[in-house]
């Protein structure tokens, strides 16, 4: 099947209000994202339109947000921060504040911990500017890149 | 024989009075029936209202029109109801099979609803209901009904809705779901 990034994406919460002129819809209460095999639950959630369709950035915040994934089908990604966005065009996801990504066992703490959707790459900055942690997951078989 | 004949007139004078007074009702009912009768019918209705300076303030169109003074509303066949942007400019279309336009410019529109936005290139293109308020000059709408916001990649599902189309805010009373199609550009 296709890949997650290019699912629709469904979006169930409690309320909704969308603001026409700012281009921003905004979502509380029990907010949850699904987009194939990703999901997202948060207390918030504001989409910004204003770069146009196709565009949006989903910024989610909650205590913290909660997000976990499959990755190739089965292998079970997992994260949580404070505040989480999506970024659909460049399919990558930003998470910040507290930032904790775990696969396969290992795990990632960092202020800002970035991983794109599509490569599976992350990448992790503590925020302190002397020391800089990154690391790299690649999953094992990828056989057709 | 004479006490007879005494009961006999007495019984028909109180038959006449009966009548003489049992008809007025009959009249009561034709004037409540002319009530429900409209006091002018019009087809194919176009009004337009302008405000001190000149601009369009309301203009709606209709198939039917049936005006009611007594009971004091207007009630309108597939009503098209355009309204304008602080630039006088038409931003909403809104049409719906009937409407009616009650004396507090409250229009209260039923059966397929539809609020289309003719501004050009906005974030929401339509809303979709069964039955709407539409409370004029604030441009507030609302509805208890199962609702639908199509807009550019998405709709949003929800019951009741509450919209200030002056400012341009929609909200969703009870939101069931949001769909965002995704499709790669």
């Amino acid at each position: 099947s296709n890949p997650d990034y290019s699912q629709p994406i469904a979006i169930t919460s409690d309320n909704n209000e969308t603001s026409i002129k700012e281009n921003i819809s905004v979502y509380t209460q029990n907010v949850e994202i699904r987009q194939g095999s990703l999901t997202i639950k948060a207390d918030r959630l504001e989409i910004n339109a204003t770069a146009g369709k196709g565009n949006e950035v989903f910024i989610t915040t909650g205590n913290p947000v909660r997000y976990s994934q499959l990755l190739d089908g089965d292998i079970p990604v997992t994260a949580n921060a404070a505040e989480i966005r999506y970024d659909l065009a460049s399919r990558t996801l930003t998470l910040s504040g507290n930032a904790q990504l775990s696969q396969s066992g290992s795990q990632v703490q960092a202020a800002v911990i970035r991983y794109n959707l599509e490569s599976q790459q992350i990448s992790a900055e503590s925020g302190e500017q002397q020391k800089r942690v990154t690391t790299i997951f690649t999953p094992e078989n990828k056989e057709n890149p | 024989m004479k006490k007879a004949l005494i009961l006999l007139v007495l019984a028909l004078v109180l038959t006449a009075t009966y009548l003489w007074f049992n008809p007025t009702e009959q009249a009561d009912t034709q004037y409540a029936d002319r009530e429900l009768l409209p006091d002018y019918i019009a087809e194919q209705v176009t009004r337009t209202l302008y405000d001190e300076q000149g601009y369009v303030a309301d203009h709606i169109q209709a198939m039917r029109l049936e005006f009611f003074e007594r009971l004091g509303f207007t009630q309108f066949e597939q009503p098209k109801y355009i309204l304008f942007d602080d630039n006088h400019l038409p931003a909403w279309e809104v049409t719906s099979q009937f409407g009616i336009w009650l004396p507090d410019d409250k229009i209260i529109l039923e059966q397929q609803v539809r609020i289309n936005n003719v501004s050009g290139n906005e974030l929401v293109d339509r809303i979709e209901t069964d039955n709407l308020e539409l409370l004029l000059p604030s441009k507030m709408l609302q509805t208890s009904a199962a609702v639908q916001i199509i807009g550019k990649g998405f709709y949003i599902n929800g019951i009741g809705l509450q919209a200030d189309l002056t400012e341009q805010n929609l909200r969703i009373i009870k939101h069931l779901e949001t769909v965002y199609a995704n499709e790669q550009n």
